[in-house]
Formats: C-alpha cells, sequence, structure tokens
C-alpha cells in the first residue's frame, strides 16, 4: 500500500508540475484579455479570420484619472486599427521606474513606454530606446504641427528617442481668499524680494504662512535665473547658484512667515493628496500647470485658486520660466512591432478624437493643431492651467538639456541639505560646501 | 522482462525516502530558485556597478570600501536601524509576555481577547495601517486631540519633529506584538503545573511564582522570540518607506529603505547588493552571539 502510495505521489507531482505551467499560460492570457476588454471580442474575431494579429504592450505611470482616459482612447484606437490589440500596464509614478527598470535588465520593455525627461538621458543612453528620427522623416509620426524646440526635448544628442505629449511650466498655486482678505496684488512674475514681502504682509493679516520650494525644481529655476545651468554647473563644481538658491532657503526659513519645519515635513508638499495648501497650513503651492486641476480638486473643488509664475531674481540675467514636456511616449529598442508603435503614437498626439478623450490631462498637447481643438472641451479651472501656458509661452526660454545620470541621488541629496537648514542645523554657507563636492561626485560617478 | 524493469523501478520510488523527497520539493524548488539564486547573484553584483539598464561591471571591493568609508548616511541609517531595534524589540516583547500572562487564564472571552490581540501582528505591517498611522500623528490627528480632551494643549507634529518621529514608528513596533504572544502563551501552557503547586505550598506568592518558576521555564521561547524579532526588526521597511519617508533629516531613515533608494531610485544596484550583504552580515553575527549567549541564561529541562 505505502509503495503504491509513493508511486502516486511521483505521477500527482509530474501532473501537478505539468498542469501547473498550463494553467499559468491560460491565466496570464485570460488575464491580458481582462485587460483589453473591450476589444476582446474583435481580437478574437481578427484571430478568426487568420489576420496577422499584433499586440503592442503600452505601460505608463498615473492617477486612476489618467488610467481610465488612456483606456478609453486606447480602445478607441483598437476600433479603428483591426489588427492591433494593445495591452495596458499600468502603475504610480514611484513604483513605475522599479519596474521599468527589471523590465529593461531582463530585455522585456513594453512597446510603447511613456518616459520623463528626468530618465530619458539613462534610458536612451544605455540604448534601451529605439531611434525615432526615421519614423519623423519619413511621416509616420507627423510632425508638421509640432514646434521643433518640443522635438528637441525629446532628444538626445541629435537622435529623437521620445515624443512629448504635452507641455507644462513651473507655476505657484495660492488660496485667492487668503491673499485677497490680505488685500495684497501678486503680480505674474514677483521677484524674490516682493514674494518676501507679500508672505509678510499676508501673514501679518491672515495668520497664514507661506512655503518656499527648496528641491532641485527651484535650485534648477535659480540657475536659469543666474543665466546658467545647474547641472553644468555641479559638474564643474561652481557654486554660485547653489549658494544663491539655498541664502534664500535659510531667508525664507529663518522668516517668522514660513510654515515650520516639523509641519512642512509632515505635510509633504510633494505629493498633491498632503500639500499644506489643503488646509491652509500655507496660503501658495509649487508646482506645475499641468498639476493644477489635481490641486484644485484635492483641495475640495470650491476653492478658488490663483496662479502666479516661481519668483525670480531681481538681478536676474535671463527670464527662468520654461515649457517643458510633461512626459513622453517612447519605443522600446527591444520591440518587435516598432512601426505599429510608431502608428500609435502618431495617432496618440495627432488625433483631435483621441485628444477630446484626453483632455490634456497628460499637459497642453504638443501638436498645436490639437490644442486649439481641444481647449474648447476643457472646463472652467482646466483653462485657467490652459492660459497660464499661453502667458509662460510669451515669455519662456529653452527648457534645460535632459537631466543627466545621478540626478535623483543629486535631488535626494540637496533634500536633505535644505532640510537641515530648515531645521537649523546648517547655515546656507555649510551646506552649499557640502552640496557642490557631492553632487559632483555623485555625476562623476554616474556616468562612469 | 519489461514486467520486472518496472517492478524494479517502482520499487526505487516506492520507499518513504523518496516520499519524503517529494513532500519537500516543493520548498527546494522554492529555495533554490527564489533564495540561493537571487543570493549568488546579488554576492555577484555587490562586486560590481550595476545600473540595471547596462550590463555588471567588475570594481572589485568599490563598493564596500565606499560604503565603510565615504558614506556617512550608511553609517546613519545603520544607526537610526539599530535605535530601532534596540527598542521596539524588547518593548515588543515586554508587551508580549505580560499580556500572554494575562490571557492564560482560561475564561469565555480568551478565544476572542487572543485574536483581537493577534490582528495588529497581521495586518500591522501592511500600507493601510502605516497610512492610518500617519494620519493619527499628524499634527491635527487623533493622538493631539486625546491629549487635548485630557487637558494637555498639544499640537507637536509628532512626525516632523527628529527626537519624535522614530517613536512613532516604535509605537508601531510594539504594537504588533501578537505573534510572539502566541508563542509565549504555547510555552506558558507547557511549564508543569507541579512547580506552582509546590511553589504555593511553600508559601511563594505571585510574583516570585512568576520570577522563579514562569521566567526561567519560558526562557527558550524567550529566546527564539527574541531571535525572531530581531531579524523581523532588522528587516522593517514598510513604516519607513511610508509613514516617514526616512523624514525629518533621515532620522527614520532605515537601512532597508536606504538600500532600496540604492538599488532601485539611484539605480546603483551593485551598491545595494553590497549593503544587503552587509545586512547579512551584521544579523547573522548578532544572532551568532545571542546563540552562544544561550548557555548562560536559556534553561533547557533535558539538560538536568
Amino acid at each position: 500500500m505505502k509503495r503504491k502510495i509513493g508511486f502516486l505521489l511521483v505521477l500527482v507531482m509530474i501532473f501537478c508540475a505539468i498542469q501547473g505551467c498550463g494553467s499559468n499560460q491560460n491565466t496570464d492570457k485570460e488575464s491580458k484579455d481582462n485587460e483589453s476588454t473591450a476589444t476582446q471580442d474583435s481580437g478574437q474575431g481578427e484571430e478568426n479570420t487568420g489576420d496577422n494579429e499584433i499586440t503592442l504592450r503600452i505601460c505608463w505611470w498615473g492617477s486612476q484619472t489618467r488610467n481610465d482616459l488612456t483606456q478609453q482612447a486606447i480602445d478607441l484606437y483598437m476600433e479603428k486599427t483591426s489588427n492591433v490589440v494593445i495591452e495596458a500596464e499600468f502603475t504610480d509614478w514611484s513604483g513605475y521606474w522599479d519596474k521599468l527598470a527589471t523590465q529593461a535588465a531582463g530585455g522585456e520593455l513594453a512597446d510603447i513606454i511613456q518616459m520623463d525627461y528626468s530618465y530619458l538621458t539613462q534610458y536612451a543612453s544605455s540604448s534601451q530606446l529605439a531611434d525615432l528620427n526615421s519614423y519623423i522623416e519619413s511621416g509616420m509620426i507627423d510632425t508638421s504641427y509640432i514646434n521643433d524646440s518640443i522635438i528637441e526635448s525629446g532628444s538626445v544628442d541629435g537622435k529623437c528617442f521620445a515624443v512629448s505629449l504635452g507641455s507644462t511650466a513651473p507655476m505657484v498655486l495660492y488660496d485667492k481668499a487668503t491673499v485677497e482678505a490680505a488685500g495684497v496684488e501678486i503680480p505674474l512674475q514677483p521677484t524674490m524680494e516682493e514674494f518676501y514681502d507679500i508672505s509678510q504682509t499676508i501673514y501679518e493679516k491672515t495668520g497664514v504662512p507661506v512655503y518656499l520650494e527648496n528641491g532641485i525644481t527651484m535650485i534648477q529655476y535659480i540657475a536659469r535665473a543666474r543665466g546658467s545651468e545647474i547641472y553644468g554647473e555641479l559638474t564643474n563644481g561652481v557654486t554660485d547658484s547653489a549658494l544663491e538658491h539655498l541664502k534664500w532657503v535659510e531667508t525664507f526659513a529663518k522668516a517668522d512667515f514660513s510654515i515650520s519645519a516639523e509641519l512642512l515635513s509632515e505635510k509633504n508638499p510633494q505629493v498633491v493628496e498632503s500639500m499644506p495648501i489643503i488646509d491652509l497650513s500655507t496660503w501658495n503651492a509649487f508646482s506645475f500647470s499641468n498639476a493644477f486641476v489635481s490641486i484644485y480638486e484635492a483641495c475640495g473643488g470650491e476653492r478658488e485658486l490663483g496662479v502666479f509664475m516661481y519668483p525670480t531674481l531681481s538681478d536676474a540675467k535671463s527670464q527662468p520660466m520654461y515649457l517643458k514636456p510633461t512626459m513622453f511616449f517612447s519605443v522600446a529598442e527591444t520591440s518587435q512591432y516598432k512601426d505599429e508603435a510608431a502608428k500609435f503614437m502618431d495617432w496618440f498626439v495627432n488625433d483631435i478624437e483621441c485628444n477630446q478623450i484626453l483632455l490634456g490631462e497628460r499637459g497642453i498637447p504638443a501638436n498645436s493643431q490639437v490644442s486649439e481643438a481641444v481647449k474648447g472641451n476643457v472646463s472652467e479651472i482646466g483653462a485657467i492651467a490652459y492660459d497660464f501656458v499661453t502667458e509662460v509661452n510669451k515669455v519662456a526660454t529653452a527648457v534645460d538639456p535632459p537631466n543627466p545620470a545621478g540626478y535623483s541621488e543629486v535631488e535626494a541629496l540637496l533634500k536633505n541639505l535644505a532640510e537641515d537648514i530648515l531645521y537649523g542645523n546648517l547655515t546656507y554657507e555649510e551646506a552649499t560646501e557640502q552640496f557642490v563636492p557631492q553632487a559632483q561626485t555623485i555625476l562623476k560617478e554616474a556616468v562612469e | 522482462m519489461l514486467n520486472s524493469n518496472k517492478k524494479t523501478l517502482m520499487h526505487k520510488l516506492n520507499n518513504e525516502k523518496v516520499a519524503g523527497y517529494i513532500f519537500i520539493l516543493p520548498f527546494i524548488i522554492g529555495f533554490v530558485c527564489f533564495i540561493s539564486f537571487p543570493m549568488l547573484m546579488s554576492l555577484i553584483f555587490s562586486f560590481t556597478k550595476y545600473d540595471i539598464l547596462t550590463s555588471p561591471k567588475l570594481t572589485g571591493l568599490d563598493n564596500y570600501i565606499t560604503l565603510f568609508t565615504k558614506d556617512p548616511l550608511f553609517w546613519k541609517t545603520l544607526g537610526v536601524t539599530m535605535f530601532y531595534v534596540l527598542f521596539s524589540v524588547p518593548l515588543r516583547l515586554v508587551m508580549a509576555l505580560l499580556v500572554a500572562v494575562l490571557l492564560l487564564k482560561a475564561t469565555k472571552l480568551s478565544g476572542f481577547y487572543r485574536a483581537v490581540y493577534y490582528l495588529p501582528s497581521i495586518i500591522g505591517s501592511s500600507v493601510a495601517v502605516a497610512i492610518l498611522w500617519k494620519r493619527m500623528f499628524a499634527s491635527d490627528g487623533i493622538i493631539n486631540a486625546l491629549l487635548q480632551r485630557i487637558g494637555i494643549h498639544s499640537n507637536i507634529a509628532w512626525l516632523g519633529r527628529t527626537d519624535t518621529a522614530i517613536w512613532t514608528l516604535i509605537i508601531l513596533a510594539v504594537w504588533q506584538f501578537g505573534s510572539s504572544m502566541l508563542i509565549f502563551l504555547a510555552g506558558l501552557k507547557q511549564i508543569p503545573v507541579y512547580l506552582y503547586e509546590a511553589a504555593t505550598v511553600d508559601g511563594a506568592n505571585g510574583f516570585s511564582k512568576f520570577f522563579k518558576i514562569t521566567l526561567p521555564m519560558l526562557t527558550p521561547t524567550i529566546f527564539f522570540n527574541l531571535i525572531n524579532q530581531l531579524i523581523n526588526g532588522f528587516m522593517a521597511f514598510t513604516q519607513s518607506f511610508i509613514i516617514t519617508e526616512g523624514k525629518p533629516r533621515n532620522s527614520t531613515l532605515f537601512y532597508t529603505v536606504y538600500m532600496y533608494q540604492n538599488s532601485f531610485k539611484y539605480n546603483k544596484m551593485g551598491y545595494g547588493c553590497a549593503m544587503a550583504w552587509c545586512m547579512v552580515l551584521i544579523v547573522g553575527s548578532l544572532t551568532a552571539i545571542i546563540f552562544m549567549s544561550q548557555k548562560k541564561w536559556v534553561y533547557y529541562e533535558s539538560e538536568r
């Protein structure tokens, strides 16, 4: 009896193993089918007629709104293009880059990848992304209504690796009721000194404190105002812009009208849902124009919010405001269907019907015709961001080149040192002395 | 002929050894594929510069040298983690033992209480609880509201102060005493009743019973829990990653979170692997020290 059981067990094991593999494949397929629910039927139909069906994988990061809208647009595309099935994968921002790095390491990148300006160099220079120049030249990706500077922004060393999905600009948001109660007028672009005075008045009249962005976006902006470029400075060990930036961080940190370091740390202004403007811990928020609607929603959807440009230096050598691509689509070098992927990207960027679904959620569309057409459909609130970008467009200077490899570590380093200033543990001179050489080392080691 | 061949094959397969191997096979496969192999790979990667996107470059001991000599955050995060373990593990064990002793008496509701006290250790390290914790200790959260109720005017940003933030994480860890408690309960039940009876006859009070009988008899369980929780403590990640994100001023940046940042955020996978191996060595040697110390304080009945 025992013997038979032993033998039976072997059989069961083998059976399970085979069955296991088989069922795995089944569930994989099922889950994929579920993701593309609406077109499951048409896809199956194609299979039956023996057409060459192509499956494209696409991945992006984003909020639930973006996921829903993009899925709708994809469904529309699959309706129109019968031989293409598009499988969508989406996650939030922080999980996205872990996932992408792991997929890249396994040579398993999705065909179409949503790419960010800060990661573009890294992915392009490690040959993970396909060169799109030939598609642009052949017109497969139509760029006739897209500004050259936007194409340029997706290029590394003259090769275009990414097509911009929209533009955004640095934007300060403020609570209108508070500012009006204080009786101050905020110019469209205040200087740092003006911003300081305005903050003081608002605090004296209403008791609501201010917050000054102290991270990588601001230091980059300050460098631009000085007519310089921050990564160039850091790579060469130049301290000027860092010193200027951290001086302002300290000036505001010492002022009694600034939000306390403790409360700021708890609130985390980097995340829309916890921005201190939401519960009026501050009267302002530093962000980007494409986040305007979500911040508005996070504030309850009823409070009136005004906008102005990041404050500049009073002795600015150049206008630091810029338009920046919010995000891109890239094609993976490992993709087997680069042509099909390019066609989809062309449609996504240039098709009006598609963009009327997306409604500029990824920023103001790069295609000027599309942008005009979509503007009519945007809500009253969305129009504020639209108009702001139009204003910025009048004065904006060219955007900095994509962030170099190692940038995220520099960003973290600056965050730590700025925090030390806020908590009063370092002066701005000490922080600069630590920041610049360390950043230089990080940037140098990252490209080695 | 064929028949007899079959028989010998069947014969070979039909013994308890084979059955045993088959039963442990799922674990062995899992262990080799998902533990041994990745560990070996990470050991190799720890001697390379590997940014995940391009293939690794051998750099010898560079990662380890940077780690020990050039990276102040390595020591900082190690210190934070040590502090966390040093306080959360003993506090958690004391709490677990206390509640276990209280729950030892069988009442109608003891099953219910056991389940209730066990719950936090199931859900405790989840993201949902982490976010709940963040809200509770917010400056306008429930903890401050309660303090105000009892007359202490408090608007402390618990998570924003370098001296309090780590303690919110330690309290969260202590709150998850359930699994140690269950093990203590099992241990307590194994202590022979006659020892207590004899002590009662000799006129010992509750305290001396606890310190002279319960505690010494429980040392093997304490030993087991200590090692278990120590390793758990060093592996803590979610709390630091979600509740505080290492803030403020890196005062709650756990070693594991810094390792994660290096590996995936800064794309320094090789460096991250080197950090992982340092952790293995640290936890390994601490465990070894505790193991060696057990002769001094752990009492096994069989050794009598």
